[in-house]
């Protein structure tokens, strides 16, 4: 008797993360999104991250690092949950004592099992780098004059597993944030738009700028996208990596407006609300999107791209 | 009234920051402080009104821009209403 097969097309995505895992840049957990990083993915992520320091020239910066993790007060303050449920996740914890420890453990799966008995704790995983800097720029006062600029990093998370290597849920995103004048936030986002396409054509990427949105959640979403692209708040520069036809956002330039300013009371000199921008980067798409293109070892990638990446 | 209506659910949905009875029908909302968050506080208060969903080519920044054009939007709604 004949058994019938059934071929199933991979999509470009399934075949670049079997690439990616057979020459150990990416390292599976059994957990679509969640990878660990092999040591030559690392070091073109470290190349990548100082190359973007180097963008940042003569910038008079207050450099910040911070863990993967936020307080909720601050997360909650960003009205992020308002907009992106779908995206944000929590940190549970146990606090029972001896006897709930027991009936955790004793929990079955069918009743929920052991974590169905952890509590949400007061600290949230931060969905973007800039997240943290704002409560502790307005816990500041009042800014300087000429307004303030923040080198931020963080691993961040976002809850949208995908086969797709370049949809990750956990990776780090290096951003510049500036507070200021509208002009000043303006000026910033086109600025940093110039250096990394600058940057791009450094790397040999095929790079192209474009108005954007965020992935705003449920009915509003229509109404914000068209609010958000009307005005010109976000681009992003977009590089063809898993899918040839469906290019990734690396880098996202944005303004807020007064949005941050009145979520954690950040104020100009001059006492008025401040206004927001940040240009960020995923330092894990740069990098998947030179094993996309110039191949899966870095030492035989083009010269000039080399020498971009280590000057 | 159309325009009682929509004014009344401005004040108490919206988040404007002056009083929605000194705004003309052509005044700007976003000018005068209604934000994204508000926009859509008014567009849940409206549907609620009328037990109607928004269409979605009425999900634009710009139906929300004056009163004028949320008593179109709103005329639009009780249509829909009556029609279910």
């Amino acid at each position: 008797m004949q058994s019938a097969t059934v071929a199933i097309a991979a999509t470009p995505a399934d075949v670049f993360r079997d690439e990616l895992i057979r020459h150990g840049h990416l390292l599976p957990t059994g957990v679509d999104g969640l990878y660990g990083r092999g040591e030559a993915f690392e070091r073109v992520i470290a190349a990548v991250d100082a190359m973007v320091g180097r963008l940042a020239g003569d910038d008079r910066v207050e450099v910040l690092r911070f863990p993967p993790a936020m307080s909720r007060a601050g997360f909650e303050a960003s009205g992020y949950f308002r907009n992106f449920p779908q995206l944000t996740a929590g940190i549970s914890c146990f606090c029972g004592d001896d006897s709930a420890h027991r009936r955790a453990l004793a929990c079955t799966p069918a009743e929920g099992g052991w974590a169905s008995h952890m509590q949400p704790a007061d600290v949230m995983l931060t969905p973007a780098s800039c997240y943290p800097v704002y409560p502790i720029v307005a816990a500041r006062g009042r800014l300087p004059v000429e307004g303030w600029l923040v080198d931020s990093s963080s691993y961040c998370f976002r809850r949208e597993p995908s086969v797709d290597p370049v949809r990750m849920q956990m990776f780090r995103q290096r951003e510049q944030v500036c507070f200021g004048t509208p002009d000043r936030i303006r000026a910033f986002q086109s600025r940093w738009m110039d250096r990394a396409m600058a940057m791009f054509a450094a790397l040999h990427l095929p790079a192209a700028t474009d108005i954007a949105n965020d992935p705003f959640f449920g009915r509003a979403a229509p109404l914000m996208r068209d609010g958000q692209r009307s005005q010109r708040l976000k681009f992003e520069i977009l590089v063809p990596i898993s899918d040839p036809d469906r290019p990734n956002a690396c880098g996202s330039f944005n303004y807020h407006v007064t949005h941050f300013a009145e979520a954690y009371g950040i104020h100009a000199a001059d006492g008025e609300l401040a206004h927001t921008g940040c240009a960020g980067f995923g330092l894990e798409r740069i990098v998947l999107a030179l094993l996309r293109h110039h191949g899966m070892d870095p030492a035989r990638w083009p010269g000039p791209v080399r020498a971009a990446l280590s000057p | 009234m159309m325009e009682d209506l929509v004014r009344r659910i401005l004040d108490t949905r919206g988040d404007l920051a002056v009083p929605v009875a000194q705004l003309g029908l052509a005044a700007n909302l976003f000018d005068a402080g209604l934000s994204s968050f508000g926009a859509v506080e008014v567009m849940v208060g409206l549907e609620e009104h009328f037990g109607s969903s928004f269409p979605d080519r009425l999900l634009r920044r710009e139906t929300f821009s004056t009163i004028g054009a949320l008593i179109g939007a709103a005329e639009e709604l009780h249509r829909h209403s009556l029609a279910a």
